[in-house]
């Protein structure tokens, strides 16, 4: 008892923002004016040099999003947000749209660099024996400054690219997949995102392609007072395997940004996606003051029979979060699986979790939720499994434990169980506790210190969900696990 | 008398009996063994009658009653009598409850009148005596917290009480010490008569020890691939089923 | 959150307010200043409130503005006769023979006629029909009436307290140990289509022990809308058994809500049993007011055909060291639609806090719904607190164990059945009543009580 007490002072002792990514680059940006109207939705399509159906499109979004209203019902609180006092459209002046590796700014190359981000091919070619070969999209605002690997992946037939440049070059799979899975008119974020949207990745997997290696977004929020609203969408046809992972940071500012990105995933027969994010944004201050708003509509639909779709997450970052990364099991037999790591410190607040919504006979779906909550922050799970009357045989597995680390933090769930068809099994399951004095006790007298045990613990704890994700990923995710924990926990 | 004639028997789809002949005589005990994955449980659940157990070709004759025809509870009714590797644990069901609804519904079944209160207990505490079941476990919910021995117990005294004519025991064996596995053995041996079979099914010939079969049958692959006298045991505990597409380690 | 949507009142909605208007001055009580502004209050916060509807978040799955479309007149038929064979059909046997202190209130109104309260009074139980007790409120009832676990957001409690008109109000003196349970027999649907708000106000002093047995059951066959509040109040050390049986015809709309509030080392033990009424609504809301408390609230609701039977539970830690258990256990057949909420706060003071909740369902139907919400809200560290749900049908291989053991497969089925349901029975201690409850899940399942 007297440990964990201790351990707890550490916490408060601590300052929680021993956020290693708070930097800022120094760079000459060209941005839109300040605010939102029909004109700054023509000129991000302009900047774009998009085709005409892509600016209805957003136009569409834009005067639907005028008759929406804010989300309230997630269990997170914030000022609200004034959204004609953003910039919409932010990218480095010498990037105007994504270039060959050495046109890139060097001030951006270095940024990366510092980020940890291998974005020269033959650096990381040259690297290590073994070493993770990671193509990788870098988002940088408002624009994807770089995408590496391009060459090698077309060879499989694989495209990853930009989504502005997979407009371009690809116009009618954008035009065919864009909205099918988080329709423009979703929610209040997503038709935002969908008015507003300037970059993210685009990928295309061809039939039977196994992609040869990881794909990788990752996303930088530069520049003051902007919203980051990035659109991801990855297409994998019959039969065809990719694991794609994205990651993101910003730098440390005492304003709110808002980051209200949309990700839709298409797998159809026999495809199979595995998205992993490590969410790092830069989460506030000890005294709560700036972060991310990270308001994200990510879905899934498993379109075709026996395709599969896993999330998985690492949520450490963001001020707020607001994220329910979700499945429709539309395909017979097709499986979705949802795999979170939630770290909330400091006055953090996260509504995370996921829904899983199965509609073709003998789907199946896991949830595996890890909340750790600490310093005053909130940690709520929230999730929706529901089987409608023609699932037959569905089946869900859920579990979500919380561990609370101090005593001015919160833990919540609430899921929503929803069987419409007597051949569905579903079975939930939560706990909610602190790090048990035995467990620590036995490690401690193993000779452990405290924030090693605790470390120890939280490690075991989280396990279930780390194992999931791509191998190239997990040392550096206990890593940033650890880096969360230990500037927290002692 | 039993006759199993060219059984084909489906799982998932997927066929694991392929065409298996088996006579047992009535009042004989007949020992099945074979390698994991040879069809011995598939077996022991086809010939209880087990749904998801599809049998494709092939017929199994008890008496010269057709027991494909009949439903599980039928079949009980007709004297089958399956003792289960893992005895299923039913919470809120009292064992005795559990107990004496089985032996009145197999009693109304085959024409015989319910047995009394006092008739009932006195007839299970006479057959749990031997097989040391005490009370107190009578009282607990059907198996659930049961050890090991205590489940395979428990089914020897359902054996006992139901007084089947064919019993199959699907590894009984599993999962017991040596003390009780003699209990359960004394427990089998005490059952054997003229007028009933047994079909004792086990992967270890330990077992055969204590229950002496008359004959046994090696499964291969979904068919019996070799039948002999008590000693084939003896000689498979040496050899191994490596002949029989099993791991080539000695029992 | 939407008062855009509060700004269209739906029929029914304004029918309740115009009820009030129409009642007001001739409703128990209408004289005394105390109960007028309770009354008053309570109509005030409902028309605010408005009927709730499925985007209130704690009304998602049952929408009463959607299945009430016109609220019925307030019960007028009183002293009618009542048969013994009538309250025994409306009870069923073993529940009206059911050995105990028997308050009978027939359409909100105490009918000594019908009552076997010889001795209770003796016993030292304060024992009075409310109607009678709110011309003129004592002291205790003042402090229990409305103030045992107030909720502001909870429209069918607002209308009850703005209409009450019946029910019991019971005191239990400091140490008393009632010996012989108390039961409370509602029974409606003598006449016309009514709406009924009784109202139960249980006060257990300090020390006080007792059982009390709610029942629920029709006379006739009558569209009833039936609005039931219970209120205790368990003081320190006190420890209360406290259960219903609801078994209306089958066009009731039945909603009901026990607040129940702890002192320290207190007991409450809930056990709600359903298996009647179109539609339930059974809201409890348990709160810990003292240390080293316990509470379990349990439950069972057995639906069939169209019913649709809601259990909602919130329960409050607000203070260390208190326990609580819940386990519900839904069977549901046809088209029948189950739900359980059930919500465990923990306050952040209320350290070393152990909270447990399960809810499972047994679908017997392809086309029976069941929807659960289970909830944890936890602002302290020191706690364990889990909660289960499951849903599924009958597990296979059980049935097949027992099939294989000669039960013909409806029997094995029904024996599972009840096995399922029979779980949450344990809860009860009074085996008498454990009793009533297997054969009345029995009776259901239509077999003999196992």
């Amino acid at each position: 008892m007297a440990a964990v007490q201790e351990t707890v002072e550490r916490v408060k002792e601590i300052d929680v923002d021993q956020y290693k990514y708070g930097f800022f680059t120094d760079i000459e940006s060209v941005k839109a004016p300040k605010g939102l109207n029909e004109d700054i939705v023509r000129f991000i399509s302009a900047k774009k040099h998009e085709p005409e159906w892509l600016l209805k499109w957003r136009l569409e979004a834009f005067r639907r999003w005028q008759t929406m209203q804010e989300p309230e019902w997630a269990n997170v609180h914030y000022p609200k947000i004034d959204f004609q006092d953003l910039y919409y459209y932010s990218a480095p002046k010498s990037t105007e749209g994504p270039k060959s590796l050495a046109e890139v700014d060097p001030e951006l190359l270095a940024t990366y660099a510092k980020l940890g981000i291998p974005l020269k091919e033959q650096e990381v070619l040259a690297g290590v024996k073994g070493a993770p070969r990671v193509a990788v999209d870098a988002v940088f605002d408002s624009v994807s400054v770089v995408t590496t690997f391009k060459e090698e992946l077309s060879k499989a037939g694989v495209i990853f690219c930009s989504i502005s440049e997979a407009v371009k070059n690809h116009p009618d799979l954008v035009q065919k997949y864009l909205g099918s899975v988080v329709p423009a008119t979703d929610n209040f974020y997503a038709t935002l995102n969908s008015a507003v949207f300037s970059d993210g990745s685009f990928v295309y997997v061809p039939e039977g392609v196994r992609c040869p290696m990881e794909l990788s977004t990752y996303f930088r929020i530069n520049a003051e007072q902007t919203g980051q609203f990035e659109r991801t969408l990855i297409i994998a046809d019959k039969g065809s395997y990719v694991s794609y992972l994205e990651g993101c940071t910003a730098p440390m500012r005492d304003e709110n940004q808002l980051h209200a990105a949309v990700v839709e995933l298409v797998a159809l027969e026999d495809a199979e996606i595995k998205y992993s994010t490590v969410q790092n944004w830069y989460p506030g201050d000890k005294n709560g003051k700036g972060g991310i708003y990270n308001f994200v509509t990510k879905r899934g639909d498993c379109r075709g029979d026996r395709s599969k779709i896993s999330w998985t997450q690492v949520e450490t970052g963001s001020a707020i979060t607001w994220k329910y990364p979700s499945c429709i099991l539309r395909g017979n037999g097709s499986r979705g699986e949802f795999y979170s790591i939630a770290i909330s410190n400091g006055y953090q607040q996260v509504d995370s979790g996921t829904k899983m919504i199965h509609l073709g006979k003998d789907t199946s779906s896991r949830i595996i939720s890890k909340g750790i909550a600490a310093g005053r922050s909130n940690n709520t799970y929230r999730g929706l499994v529901s089987a409608h009357r023609k699932a037959t045989n569905a089946r869900n597995f859920t579990v979500c434990d919380s561990l609370l680390i101090g005593d001015k933090c919160g833990a919540h769930t609430v899921p929503y169980i929803e069987a419409k068809n007597a051949s569905a099994t579903f079975e939930h399951e939560a706990t909610t506790s602190k790090i048990s004095d035995d467990q620590l006790f036995y490690c401690l007298s193993r000779g452990l210190s405290e924030e090693e045990a605790v470390a120890l613990i939280v490690n075991g704890f989280v396990r279930d969900v780390l194992q999931q994700l791509p191998m190239e990923f997990m040392a550096e995710t206990q890593k940033l696990i650890s880096i969360s924990l230990e500037g927290s926990v002692g | 008398m039993l006759e199993i004639k060219n059984l084909h028997a489906n799982v998932d789809g997927r066929e694991i009996l392929k065409g298996l002949d088996l006579t047992l005589p009535t009042g004989e005990v007949h020992a099945i063994m074979g390698p994991n994955g040879s069809g011995k449980s598939t077996l022991a659940y086809v010939l209880a009658g087990k749904e998801d157990y599809e049998v494709t070709e092939g017929s199994i004759t008890w008496n010269g009653k057709d027991l494909l025809d009949l439903d599980p509870s039928a079949r009980a009714a007709t004297g089958v009598f399956l003792a289960f590797q893992y005895p299923m644990e039913i919470p809120g069901v009292a064992t005795m409850t559990f107990l004496r609804s089985a032996v009145n519904a197999v009693r109304k079944a085959r024409g015989e009148d319910e047995l009394s209160t006092p008739d009932f207990m006195r007839l299970v505490k006479e057959k749990a005596k031997g097989l040391k079941i005490d009370a107190e476990m009578l009282r607990r919910p059907l198996n659930v917290g049961f050890s090991g021995g205590e489940k395979k117990r428990n089914e020897i005294l359902q054996m006992a009480l139901l007084e089947p004519s064919l019993c199959v025991l699907d590894e009984t064996d599993s999962g017991l010490d040596i003390d009780a596995l003699r209990i359960v053995a004394d427990g089998v041996n005490a059952l054997r008569s003229k007028e009933r079979s047994m079909l004792v099914i086990t992967h270890y010939q330990r077992l055969l020890d204590y229950i002496v079969p008359d004959k046994v049958h090696v499964l291969s692959k979904g068919r019996v691939a070799r039948s002999g006298g008590p000693e084939l045991a003896l000689e498979l505990e040496k050899t191994g089923y490596a002949e029989f597409g099993g791991e080539a380690t000695a029992a | 959150m939407d008062l855009s949507v509060q700004q269209f009142r739906s029929k029914a909605e304004q029918d309740y307010l115009d009820l009030y208007t129409k009642a007001e001055k001739a409703l128990p009580g209408a004289g005394n200043p105390f109960v007028a502004a309770l009354r008053a209050d309570a109509i005030k916060a409902y028309g605010r409130l408005g009927l709730p509807h499925r985007r209130i978040e704690a009304w998602k799955y049952t929408d009463l503005r959607a299945r009430i479309d016109e609220v019925h007149p307030l019960v007028t038929a009183l002293g009618i006769p009542v048969s013994d064979e009538a309250l025994e059909a409306a009870l069923g046997s073993a529940i009206a023979a059911f050995p105990a202190y028997r308050i009978v209130i027939v359409e909100g109104e105490l009918r000594v006629d019908l009552s076997d309260m010889s001795g209770l009074r003796e016993a030292g139980v304060e024992v009075s029909s409310l109607s009678h007790l709110l011309e003129m409120p004592p002291e205790w009832l003042k402090a229990a009436l409305g103030q045992v676990n107030p909720r502001e957001d909870d429209a069918v409690l607002a209308l009850n307290t703005a209409l009450m008109t019946g029910g019991v109000a019971l005191r239990l003196p400091e140490g008393l140990t009632l010996g012989k349970p108390i039961h409370l027999v509602h029974l409606d649907g003598t006449g016309e289509a009514a709406s009924t708000f009784t109202r139960n106000v249980i006060a257990a002093e300090a020390g006080a022990s007792a059982t009390v047995l709610e029942s629920y059951g029709s006379l006739g066959m009558t569209g009833l809308q039936r609005n039931a509040v219970t209120e205790i109040k368990i003081g320190d050390k006190a420890a209360i058994n406290h259960i219903k049986i609801q078994r209306e015809a089958p066009e009731t709309i039945h909603l009901n809500v026990w607040l129940a509030a702890l002192g320290a080392d207190a007991r409450y033990n809930g056990f709600q049993l359903s298996t009647g009424a179109a539609l339930a609504r059974n809201q409890v809301y348990v709160a810990f007011n003292g240390e080293g408390s316990s509470a379990d609230i349990s439950g069972a609701c057995l639906g069939r055909d169209r019913q649709h039977c809601d259990t909602t539970l919130v329960v409050e830690h607000r203070v260390p060291a208190c326990d609580s258990r819940e386990l519900f256990k839904v069977v549901l057949d046809d088209e029948a639609r189950g739900i359980f909420q059930g919500k465990v706060i923990v306050s952040p003071d209320a350290q070393k806090t152990d909270g447990k909740q399960m809810a499972q369902a047994l679908l017997l139907s392809e086309t029976a719904e069941f929807d659960s919400k289970p909830e944890l809200e936890i602002f302290a560290d020191d706690v364990v607190c889990g909660h289960g749900a499951t849903s599924g049908q009958i597990d296979e291989d059980l049935l097949f164990y027992l099939e294989s053991r000669g039960l013909p497969e409806p029997e094995a089925r029904a024996m599972l059945i009840q096995a399922f349901v029979g779980e949450a029975f344990e809860v009860v201690d009074d085996e008498a009543l454990r009793e009533a409850f297997n054969a009345a899940s029995a009776a259901w399942l239509g077999v003999e009580a196992g």
